[in-house]
């Protein structure tokens, strides 16, 4: 059994979502109701795979085969609860996104992003080149603190959610929080 | 003008269209209409179909949901064996109403043909076909047929893997258990004809009884189970299970034990089989003549030819190079360890911290150096990172990444050839693994470190 579709949140822990359980419930068997849970979640997801694969054409691409695997499975989400959709929802998307690793074959290193230096933008620069940077800078972050930082700053997850969607524990989370802001934070000092 | 961190964040544009949005929602509500119209008829058909007995049945079937299974035996106590397969049970939820009779069918067979089967049962309960992962719970029986005893029973099994798209079959094992091959199909295309885990040396060892259990229907379920049995002792003991759902094709299910070295009693064999419950990974526990402590944990996929190369110190132990991660620790041995856990299955990343290990010391301080009892490890099966700076001692991890994200025991392996396997391997690994080899650490078993 997926312990997420077992997971039931403290009530001091549950935060508000635009969907409700009955909706979540509702969307197993209504379209309608399905396409609310689509909107409220479509962004959250698709900048979570953009920022992981850094491709618009990739992530499009994957975040259409996350919402059929949703669309297909849901009905099989025994919990109603919007947080517990919410971790199947990610566990869905990160499963694809390891997929889409396995299958992907030239996978560049890390190591081969070059990075401008900051100095090379300067606080005039254009916005195109700042945002270029900045997405370079945080795709140049190990994989466990892009991902918690992904999540955490365009997922809108909470270090819980975060936790739970990685299997990882809070303080983990924290940890490679932590990491990867001290980390970003060095690297655009210039900018800050 | 300098922004606040958060803002600067915040602010990056990311690449979207909402025309990508709103002609998805568009293809998903049509989908969506057309899928939910469908399940409610077929939800009306069934009522309309539905009997109190199949309901009973179908209970009673829930591990084996509708796959009928066709129990196929390859092998013959003679070691004549053949490529094709023979039918041996034909097993479907209209000629038996419980697995048990099956299996009692299947070992009534198996006894007129082996002196000494072996068998398991292998129960599968829930699969999640949602994502790429099966969920797998599965619950496997060990009979000793000639004391007529169910020896093993374990825990249900649950492990989440990537749906793999191969099976083996197992295709020879002879009288002497001298040859023991497979082949491998894909997609239900065979493949790989080959040795199965390189186990020739040890097989001819040990006049072992060997018992091959081949389930299968059509070509989309099978189920395998091997095991070695010597003087009480297990030795070279596999479990494994595939299944893939006969009506939607959707997933495979694979469950593997394994334990690679001899001398493993059935006490260890429980033992292993309550500890690894909750893993669904092979593991490997001994305790030694000097009193050492060994794991052996392994991530190994359904795909054997993978498990390649043998390192020398490992071949004594019947362990293969790239299977298994072992350390050694013994009681007064104290690791700094930074963990650090990715693990794959079939080279698919799969980010997974180790419950067992203990969290509240590790993760108070995982910046800092940490000393851990080292006993407090209820096991360790991936670590990427672990990294020990006592007194000097140098330590490196050494690992053939290539396989299936496993680690092996590195003994004696200086830092340039360490970085080696770490270059190679980020070379071929891509990003998804460079923080695996940050830290490269070589555990040197005889380097005893005191308590400070």
């Amino acid at each position: 059994m997926n312990r997420f579709l077992l997971y039931e949140p403290e009530v001091s822990n549950i935060i508000p979502f635009m969907v409700s359980s009955g909706c979540i419930k509702k969307a197993k068997t209504d379209p309608k109701a399905f396409e609310k849970v689509y909107e409220n979640f479509y962004d959250q997801v698709y900048k979570y795979v953009y920022f992981r694969v850094n491709s618009k054409e990739i992530a499009e691409d994957l975040v259409s085969l996350i919402w059929e695997k949703v669309l297909y499975n849901l009905v099989n989400l025994k919990s109603n609860h919007p947080l517990s959709f919410k971790l199947w929802l990610f566990q869905i998307t990160r499963n694809s996104l390891y997929e889409h690793y396995r299958q992907k074959k030239d996978i560049v290193s890390i190591e081969d992003i070059e990075i401008p230096q900051a100095e090379q933008i300067t606080q005039h620069a254009k916005d195109a080149e700042l945002n270029a940077y900045l997405l370079q800078t945080l795709q140049a972050l190990p994989e466990k603190e892009k991902e918690v930082f992904t999540l955490k700053f365009y997922s809108d997850c909470k270090n819980k959610e975060i936790a739970k969607i990685m299997e990882i524990s809070e303080k983990v989370v924290a940890v490679y929080l932590s990491r990867a802001v001290k980390s970003l934070k060095i690297k655009l000092e210039n900018l800050l | 003008m300098k922004k606040s961190f958060k803002n600067l964040i915040k602010n990056i544009e990311v690449s979207q269209t909402q025309n990508h949005k709103d002609k998805l929602k568009q293809s998903l509500m049509s989908k969506a209409t057309h899928l939910y119209n469908e399940r409610k008829e077929n939800e009306e058909i069934q009522k309309t179909n539905s009997f109190p007995w199949a309901k009973t049945l179908k209970f009673s079937f829930a591990a084996l949901g509708v796959i009928a299974v066709v129990f196929i035996i390859k092998s013959s106590p003679s070691g004549n064996s053949t490529n094709q397969q023979q039918p041996l049970i034909a097993h479907n939820s209209q000629e038996n109403t419980n697995f048990f009779d099956f299996i009692q069918k299947a070992k009534a067979y198996t006894d007129e043909n082996m002196n000494k089967i072996h068998y398991t049962k292998i129960k599968t309960e829930e699969v999640d076909p949602t994502t790429n992962k099966a969920t797998l719970r599965s619950q496997a029986e060990i009979w000793d047929d000639n004391k007529g005893n169910k020896l093993i029973k374990s825990d249900y099994l649950e492990g989440q893997y990537q749906t793999p798209s191969s099976s083996i079959d197992i295709d020879k094992v002879d009288a002497e258990g001298n040859l023991f091959s497979y082949t491998k199909h894909t997609k239900g295309r065979s493949v790989a004809p080959g040795k199965i885990l390189n186990y020739e040396n040890e097989l001819n060892k040990i006049n072992n009884d060997v018992f091959c259990l081949n389930t299968e229907e059509d070509a989309t379920s099978i189920g395998i189970s091997i095991f070695q049995i010597h003087n009480d002792n297990f030795s070279n003991v596999d479990i494994s299970a595939m299944t893939r759902n006969k009506d939607d094709k959707s997933f495979v299910i694979d469950k593997l034990f394994r334990s690679a070295s001899g001398n493993l009693s059935k006490a260890d064999l429980l033992n292993i089989i309550d500890k690894y419950k909750d893993s669904g990974l092979i593991q490997y526990k001994q305790i030694t003549e000097n009193g050492l402590m060994e794991y052996a944990v392994s991530l190994k996929g359904n795909d054997f030819n993978e498990i390649t190369g043998t390192s020398p110190e490992l071949v004594s132990e019947g362990l293969k190079h790239n299977d298994i991660y072992t350390f050694y620790l013994n009681s007064e041995t104290y690791a700094l360890v930074r963990l650090e856990v990715i693990s794959t299955y079939n080279d698919t990343p799969i980010a997974k911290e180790v419950t067992s290990f203990p969290e509240d010391k590790y993760l108070d301080n995982i910046d800092e150096a940490q000393l851990f009892n080292v006993d407090d490890f209820d096991l360790v099966w991936v670590s990427s990172v672990m990294e020990r700076k006592l007194q000097g001692d140098m330590l490196y991890l050494q690992t053939d990444p290539l396989q299936n994200g496993c680690y092996q025991k590195g003994t004696h392996m200086d830092e340039e050839k360490s970085q080696s396997y770490i270059d190679r391997y980020q070379k071929q690994a891509g990003t998804q693994s460079q923080t695996l080899w940050k830290y490269p650490l070589t555990w040197d078993k005889k380097t005893t470190l005191k308590k400070p």
